[in-house]
C-alpha cells in the first residue's frame, strides 16, 4: 500500500474522534430518569387538553400546529363543542389537511371549553415551572426548544 | 481533475495558506456576530442593509460578466477568447457562491434560510434572486468543469453542454436584472426607483467583471505559464471601454433626471452622496475618487497607445474595478437609505467585524478562485502541450 | 455488462426527484388551504378593513406620551439606550411613535420660512399604516409578513429569517429589527404577550391579540381623549368611516399607490 504510514495515521485518528462519545463517558453512572413535577394548578384540573399519552408524542406537532392557526390563520381560540367536533375536526373533515397532521389529538381534548391555544398563556398557565416540569425531558434528550427565546415563562417560584 | 490542486509551486501554497489564514479570522468574526447579533455591525434602523448586501450586488455582477466571454466565443464564432472561456466560467462560480455567502452572513435567522424554499413567494424578488443564482451558479460549475475534461481527454464537448451554454448567455443577464429588481421596485426608496438600475447594473458588470478579467490574465502571465493571449486581452479591454462609457452616461441621466426635475426626493439621497448634507457627509470623498478614477479610466481606454500597453491597461483595469466597487459596494446601496422615510439623515460606517466578515468571505472566494484557475492551468498545459506534441 | 453505473445514477436521479416532488409541491400548494380557514373564527372580532383616524387637532404631547407607553409595555418592546441613556437610534426599536409634521408627511412639506416653530415643531403620531397593497407584503420572500383578510399586516416571528426586505421595502419607515436580543432593555416583562429573539423584524401589530377578544388597540384605549379612533372601513356605520365623512383627512405618502390606513384629521 503506497503511503501506509499517513493512511493508517489518519485512519487511527479518525477512529478516535468519530468514538469519542463512547470512550469518553465509559464508567459514569447513567443520568436520572427525567421526573417532571406537575404543579399545583396542574395536578387540581386533573387532565391537560389533550390526553397524557397523546401530549407526550405529539405536543411539538400541537404547538406547531397551533402557531400557525393562531398567527397565520387568525384562530386564536379552539372550541371543543360538547358532543361535537371541535373546529380543526370540522376543517379536516372538510378535506383541508393542511392545518392539522395527525388528526388523532383532536377527538382526546377535553369537551366543551374553549381556551386560549397559546403557550405563554394556556399551557404554562397550569404548568408553570418551566424548570421542573419542560426541562426535565428536555435537559435529558439534550433538546433545546427556541420557544422561549420569545415565549415568556411564569416567574420561577423560590 | 481534482488532484491538480494538490500539486504546484511553493508561491501557490503560501498563496493558499495566506487565504486560509483569512478565511479563519473572516469566520471567528462571523461567530461573533452570530452569537451576539448583527449589532456587531454598523447597520441600523435606518440603514438597514449596507456592506454585506452591497458585496452581493457588486459581486453578481462580476459573476453575469462571464457571459462577456461566453457570447463572443459561442455565437459568434470569436475564435481568440476560445481557450478562456472556462477562466470566466470559474470566475462566476467563487463569484455567485460569495454572493450567497454574503446574503448568509446578513440575515437576523440564518438557520431558517431554508425557509425560502419551503415556503416559495413568487411576489418576492428575493425569491426569485436566490433561485437563478444556485441555478447559474450550478450552470458555470458544470459547463465549466464538462467543458475542461472533454478538453484534457481530447474530444469535443457534448451536445447537452451546448444546450447549457447557450441558456447561461441569458441567465447571466438574468441574475443581475433580477439583482436590480430588488431595489428598482420599492416604491418608498427614491434613488432606486429608476427604470435605469438594471441597465446600470448590467453595464457596470460588463466594466468591472472583464477589468478583473484583464487583471487575473495579465497575473496569470506573470505568475504562471499560461498565457491569455494579447488579443484576447485586447477584445476585453474594448469592451471595458464601451461598457464603462455607458454606465457613466446613465449614471449621468441620474443625475439630469434629479437635478433638472429638482424633485427633494430624487435629489437628496445623490446630494448626500455628493456634497453631504447638514454636515453629514462620509462617504462624500469617496464618491467622487470613484468618478474621477471612472473619468479618467475612460480616458486612458479610449487612446488607443494607452489601452494597448498592458501596463498602463493593468492599472486602469485595477482602478475601474476599484471605481465601481465604491459605486455599486458603497455608494449605491447605503445612498439609497440615506436620507431614510423621514427624510432624516443617520450615517452608516462598517464596524470592524463587518469589515473582517467580508474580508474572511472575499478570502473563501479567492480561494476558491485560486483553486479552480488551478486545475485549468494544469489541464492546460498538459492538453496543450499534447497538442504541440502531436503537431511535431 | 446489462446494468452499468451509468444507468445505476440515471435510475437513483429520477427516484430522487419523484421523492422530492410531493415535499415540493406541497411547499408550493400548501399555503392556499390558509385562506379558506378565515371564516372560522369564533371570539375573533371579524372585520374586513381596520384602519384608524388619528385627530391630530385633539392629541396632546400627554395623550402621545400615553399611547406609546401602552403599546410598548403591553407588547414588551424594548427600549434601547446608549451608555449616557440616550434613546439607541441606531439598535431602537418602536412600534409608535411621534416627530414633527415635516418628518412623518414629506411629501406634503412644509419647509417654508413663514411657518411657525409652535406649528413646526408639533409632534404627530407615526406607526404601521396596515396598507392596502403593502410593499412589504410583496417582497417578503418567505411570506413572514403577510395581509391578513381583516386588513391587518401581520408578522409571523416564528417564519421571518431575518433578510429586512421588509424594511427597505416600507416607504414609512415603520419597521424594526432586533439587532441584538431585546430582552435586556425591556423595562417590565408583561408575561401575557411574548416578547421577540435577535434576527426578526417587529412592527405594530393593529393588536391583533386584543382584537381577538374583543378590545380595542391599546394606544385607542389609552388616549382618553378619544382622539384614536379604531373600527372597519368596509362597515358604513363604523366610527372611521363616520369621521372620514366629516373631515378632511390626508395619509402618509399616498402617492406611491400603498392604500395606507391611518387617517389624519388634521
Amino acid at each position: 500500500m503506497y503511503d501506509s504510514g499517513k493512511i493508517i495515521t489518519g485512519l487511527v485518528i479518525a477512529i478516535v474522534i468519530l468514538t469519542f462519545p463512547f470512550w469518553w463517558n465509559m464508567g459514569s453512572a447513567m443520568p436520572p430518569a427525567p421526573d417532571p413535577k406537575l404543579a399545583d394548578k396542574a395536578k387540581a384540573a386533573g387532565q391537560c387538553i389533550y390526553s397524557k399519552a397523546y401530549m407526550k408524542t405529539s405536543h411539538m406537532q400541537v404547538l406547531d400546529d397551533w402557531r400557525n392557526m393562531v398567527v397565520r390563520d387568525g384562530v386564536r381560540y379552539t372550541l371543543l363543542q360538547p358532543g361535537g367536533d371541535p373546529i380543526e375536526m370540522q376543517v379536516i373533515k372538510e378535506g383541508r389537511s393542511r392545518l392539522m397532521a395527525a388528526t388523532n389529538h383532536l377527538q382526546l381534548g377535553a369537551k366543551g371549553s374553549q381556551y386560549e391555544m397559546s403557550l405563554q398563556n394556556t399551557c404554562m398557565d397550569c404548568h408553570s415551572s418551566k424548570k421542573e416540569f419542560c426541562d426535565q425531558c428536555h435537559n435529558y434528550a439534550s433538546v433545546s426548544p427556541f420557544c422561549w427565546d420569545c415565549h415568556v415563562e411564569p416567574e420561577e417560584k423560590k | 481533475m481534482f488532484e491538480k490542486t494538490l500539486t504546484g509551486s511553493r508561491l501557490y501554497f503560501s498563496w493558499l495558506f495566506f487565504l486560509l489564514v483569512m478565511v479563519g479570522i473572516g469566520t471567528l468574526a462571523y461567530l461573533y456576530q452570530y452569537f451576539v447579533g448583527l449589532k456587531a455591525t454598523g447597520m441600523s434602523r435606518d440603514v438597514s442593509w449596507a456592506l454585506y448586501i452591497s458585496q452581493l450586488t457588486f459581486l453578481v455582477g462580476v459573476a453575469a460578466s462571464a457571459v462577456m466571454l461566453v457570447l463572443p466565443y459561442y455565437l459568434h464564432n470569436y475564435k481568440a477568447f476560445g481557450r478562456i472561456t472556462v477562466l470566466g466560467e470559474f470566475l462566476a462560480v467563487p463569484a455567485v457562491f460569495m454572493c450567497m455567502l454574503f446574503v448568509f452572513v446578513d440575515l437576523g435567522q440564518p438557520m431558517r434560510i431554508m425557509n425560502v424554499f419551503l415556503h416559495p413567494t413568487p411576489n418576492s424578488i428575493l425569491f426569485w434572486d436566490a433561485t437563478v443564482l444556485n441555478v447559474y451558479m450550478f450552470l458555470n460549475i458544470i459547463i465549466g468543469w464538462t467543458v475542461l475534461e472533454c478538453e484534457r481527454k481530447a474530444v469535443k464537448p457534448p451536445t447537452w453542454v451546448k444546450v447549457l451554454i447557450y441558456i447561461s448567455i441569458p441567465w447571466a443577464v438574468s441574475i443581475h436584472t433580477v439583482t436590480a429588481f430588488l431595489y428598482a421596485g420599492l416604491p418608498g426608496r427614491h434613488m432606486w426607483l429608476t427604470a435605469v438600475m438594471a441597465p446600470r447594473f448590467l453595464a457596470s458588470a460588463f466594466a468591472a467583471g472583464p477589468s478583473l478579467l484583464i487583471i487575473l490574465g495579465l497575473i496569470l502571465r506573470k505568475f504562471t505559464k499560461f498565457d491569455v493571449g494579447q488579443e484576447a486581452i485586447r477584445m476585453l479591454s474594448k469592451i471595458v471601454t464601451y461598457a464603462l462609457i455607458i454606465n457613466m452616461f446613465l449614471f449621468g441621466m441620474e443625475f439630469f433626471t434629479a437635478f433638472y426635475s429638482n424633485i427633494p426626493g430624487h435629489m437628496h439621497s445623490l446630494v448626500y452622496l455628493f456634497a453631504g448634507i447638514h454636515g453629514h457627509g462620509v462617504l462624500v470623498p469617496w464618491m467622487w475618487v470613484s468618478v474621477s478614477l471612472a473619468f479618467i479610466s475612460i480616458i486612458l481606454l479610449v487612446i488607443p497607445k494607452t489601452r494597448n500597453n498592458n501596463t498602463v491597461l493593468g492599472i486602469t483595469a485595477v482602478m475601474i474595478f476599484v471605481a465601481l466597487w465604491i459605486d455599486k459596494g458603497l455608494g449605491l446601496i447605503i445612498g439609497g437609505f440615506i436620507p431614510n422615510p423621514l427624510e432624516q439623515v443617520r450615517e452608516y460606517v462598517p464596524t470592524a467585524i463587518e469589515i473582517l466578515v467580508t474580508v474572511g468571505i472575499y478570502s473563501l472566494g479567492a480561494l476558491i478562485l485560486t483553486l479552480l484557475y488551478k486545475v485549468v492551468l494544469s489541464v492546460k498545459a498538459e492538453s496543450e502541450s499534447g497538442k504541440i506534441m502531436a503537431a511535431h | 455488462m446489462g446494468f452499468d453505473r451509468r444507468d445505476f445514477l440515471k435510475i437513483a436521479g429520477i427516484t430522487a426527484v419523484s421523492l422530492g416532488a410531493k415535499p415540493a409541491l406541497d411547499a408550493v400548494l400548501g399555503d392556499t388551504a390558509q385562506a379558506e380557514t378565515q371564516a372560522l373564527r369564533p371570539g375573533v372580532s371579524k372585520a374586513e378593513t381596520w384602519a384608524m383616524v388619528i385627530d391630530t387637532r385633539k392629541l396632546t404631547e400627554e395623550d402621545i406620551h400615553k399611547a406609546i407607553e401602552a403599546c410598548h409595555s403591553e407588547h414588551n418592546v424594548p427600549d434601547i439606550r446608549l451608555p449616557n441613556h440616550e434613546v439607541n437610534i441606531k439598535e431602537e426599536v418602536k412600534w409608535l411613535w411621534a416627530d414633527q409634521f415635516d418628518h412623518v408627511f414629506p411629501d406634503h412639506s412644509q419647509a417654508f420660512p413663514y411657518l411657525s416653530e409652535e406649528v413646526e415643531e408639533k409632534q404627530f403620531l407615526a406607526l404601521c399604516n396596515h396598507c392596502t397593497e403593502p410593499p412589504c407584503v410583496r417582497v417578503c420572500p418567505t411570506k413572514a409578513t403577510f395581509k391578513r383578510p381583516d386588513g391587518i399586516v401581520m408578522m409571523d416571528m416564528h417564519r421571518c429569517i431575518g433578510c429586512r426586505f421588509c424594511m427597505a421595502g416600507c416607504p414609512y419607515g415603520s419597521r424594526s429589527f432586533n439587532w441584538g436580543d431585546p430582552r435586556p432593555w425591556i423595562r417590565k416583562v408583561n408575561p401575557k404577550y411574548p416578547t421577540r429573539m435577535k434576527g426578526v423584524v417587529e412592527k405594530c401589530n393593529f393588536c391583533a391579540e386584543r382584537l381577538a377578544k374583543g378590545q380595542f388597540p391599546a394606544c385607542v384605549e389609552a388616549v382618553e381623549s378619544g382622539a384614536l379612533v379604531f373600527g372597519d372601513l368596509s362597515q358604513p356605520g363604523s366610527a372611521v368611516r363616520d369621521l372620514l365623512r366629516k373631515h378632511n383627512v390626508i395619509r402618509r405618502k399616498p402617492s406611491l399607490g400603498t392604500g395606507p390606513n391611518v387617517y389624519y384629521i388634521i
